[in-house]
């Protein structure tokens, strides 16, 4: 392979750095610029008159742009105030921490076997953990629906927190299994050789050890659980409807069929539930890759 | 330790029968009864007019096809913003949650903000008035479902760019500094080094199967889209499987609501999600050995 080396002379920083930062912006607004847009469009700000270049006029002398240039908060204020959005968030957080609650029993020491154990049947849990994400919702929601009328679970806590357990529970094990590897093996071995037992080490070492781990999990759970819409439309009713949904139906309307709220409702809210979630992935951004290696077992 | 293995994953499993198994037995049940007449047992009956439907034959392709093409173009994407992020020396962080942004939008709102009178009435308005074209119509049938795919792209590019961005740093040094010290270019280094590790990571090729699979479930963003373009009927051409049932189930052609019938098509769903997901399997492992 005969390639000039290029080194020996190097190009401006110009050159050399432009292209770089040229596609990093363009990556940036396409990531950000919807978001934006949503944003502004609940704050009735409306950019389209700027990049026509005819947004600009005076109007007595005084510069004047027809999309709107002061940001209104009468449609966050509207949603947080008067309509019932501080519910929608009551009713998201309390089904989505106790969801995840139920997910963290069954799934901490599921992820501790799947990581410790060579049992053949392991590696098969981890592969059923994936072909059950293929399941589709309806297939879950139609059974649950026709049980939850019967026992009188339909539009509680309870009944939308097990619901979601379809969400939540293989990506609880996938990322926690991830992170008991992490643990180097010589940890269990010095304290099984001094003498602790099983329950000991899964309690007093594997747990501590991956505390981290599970923050982070519980964190990422939250964000999926928050985001959901489907299941959440189907199975809940007034008194448990969740902030997605209230994304799309506006705020303080009842959910009916394929009704949108008015737009800049619609705007508005989704920027509010945005936020947290953002916040949230923020939180635990370095932590996500590192919880899905799993799959490099198979 | 394999003992106790066992009893370490019993609550996983009584979870599972609880939320998945036991809905999924039920059904199987409805799917092979007459729901509203009574619940007499109607053998496959379910499944032979549902294959019948042209709407759902048409229904599952749209979710073929925009599963495979979100899959792709969120590789891309999430590869491409990877490589630009390793440039970077500075400002790695600020960027890197910028790209992030999306990952954290419910899937509710790709399809708001990516509403025909949201971006693309900016886009629209640039193209029309900067750049001197004639407008385009985001609606119309060629656009939409491209649309779609982007802003579910858009969604979940980023968390492809995490999983490369962990991928490419587990590279050993040394690997990069030999090909720098030979004279390769950046690009050159990331196409012969950093590239190859990133697809033949197994990792990697687990998101992209969980990725598929979660992209033939896809729901929102087409509801949105048949809200934009007032595709209220099932059978409308953004329908995708999820979409169609939904519709199925609010508005039946027939005023009763066909249990049985979306009991099936979510069968079917099920299956050929699964068939796709063993062949993605096999696909990705017969790669890793060459």
């Amino acid at each position: 392979m005969t390639r000039r080396v290029s080194n020996l002379k190097p190009k401006p920083w110009v050159f050399r750095r432009l292209p770089v930062y040229l596609g990093l912006l363009l990556a940036s607004l396409f990531s950000f610029w919807p978001i934006m847009t949503m944003f502004f469009e609940g704050a009735g700000i409306d950019l389209g008159p700027l990049w026509s270049g005819k947004g600009f006029s005076f109007v007595s002398g005084v510069p004047y742009y027809s999309g709107g240039f002061f940001p209104s908060w009468a449609n966050f204020r509207d949603a947080l105030l008067w309509g019932n959005f501080p519910r929608l968030i009551l009713n998201s957080t309390t089904i989505a921490l106790l969801s995840i609650a139920i997910a963290l029993v069954a799934g901490i020491p599921a992820g501790y076997a799947l990581a410790r154990s060579k049992l053949r049947g392991m590696g098969a849990m981890g592969f059923l953990l994936l072909a059950l994400r293929t399941v589709s919702p309806f297939a879950i929601v139609l059974p649950l629906y026709l049980t939850y009328i019967r026992i009188g679970l339909f539009d509680t806590y309870l009944g939308m927190s097990l619901a979601y357990l379809v969400i939540d529970v293989p990506v609880v094990v996938w990322m926690l299994s991830g992170f008991f590897r992490e643990v180097p093996g010589a940890i269990y071995e010095a304290a099984e050789s001094s003498g602790a037992s099983e329950t000991q080490i899964f309690w007093r070492i594997a747990v501590p050890s991956v505390a981290v781990g599970i923050a982070a999990t519980l964190i990422f759970a939250f964000v999926l659980v928050w985001n959901e819409f489907l299941m959440a439309s189907l199975l809940t009713g007034a008194a448990t409807k969740t902030v997605s949904l209230g994304v799309w139906s506006g705020v303080g309307e009842a959910f009916g069929g394929l009704q949108s709220a008015d737009w800049d409702a619609i705007n508005a809210a989704g920027t509010l539930a945005f936020v947290p979630a953002f916040a949230l992935i923020l939180l635990v951004r370095q932590y996500l890759a590192k919880g899905f290696s799993l799959a490099t077992t198979d | 330790m394999d003992r106790q293995a066992y009893f370490l994953v019993v609550p996983l499993i009584a979870v599972l029968t609880l939320v998945e198994a036991y809905p999924l037995a039920y059904s199987v049940y409805l799917s092979v009864t007459n729901y509203s007449l009574g619940g007499a047992f109607v053998g496959l009956s379910n499944y032979a007019q549902l294959f019948s439907q042209a709407d759902f034959w048409a229904a599952l392709s749209t979710s073929v096809v925009f599963s495979s093409g979100s899959t792709v173009l969120s590789v891309v994407l999430g590869v491409l913003f990877a490589y630009l992020l390793t440039l970077l020396r500075k400002w790695k962080g600020f960027f890197e949650a910028i790209l992030l942004m999306p990952l954290a939008a419910a899937p509710i709102i790709a399809g708001v903000a990516f509403a025909p009178n949201a971006v693309w009435d900016d886009i629209n308005t640039f193209w029309h008035y900067i750049l001197g074209q004639p407008y385009f119509n985001v609606a119309s049938n060629h656009l939409y479902l491209p649309i779609m795919i982007l802003s579910d792209s858009w969604e979940w590019g980023p968390m492809m760019m995490l999983v490369a961005l962990s991928i490419l740093a587990s590279v050993p040094r040394p690997v990069y500094e030999a090909s720098e010290a030979f004279g390769a270019s950046k690009w050159r280094t990331f196409r012969t080094v950093g590239l190859p590790a990133v697809l033949n990571s197994p990792v990697m090729h687990f998101m992209i199967i969980v990725r598929f699979v979660d992209a033939m479930r896809a729901f929102e963003i087409p509801f949105a889209w048949a809200g934009w373009l007032n595709y209220l009927y099932p059978g409308a051409p953004t329908d995708t499987l999820s979409l169609y049932l939904f519709k199925l189930l609010l508005q039946p052609p027939s005023g009763v609501i066909p249990i049985p019938l979306i009991s099936a098509a979510a069968l079917v769903l099920l299956a050929v999600t699964l068939l796709a997901t063993m062949l993605l399997f096999r696909l990705m492992k017969g790669l890793r050995r060459i």
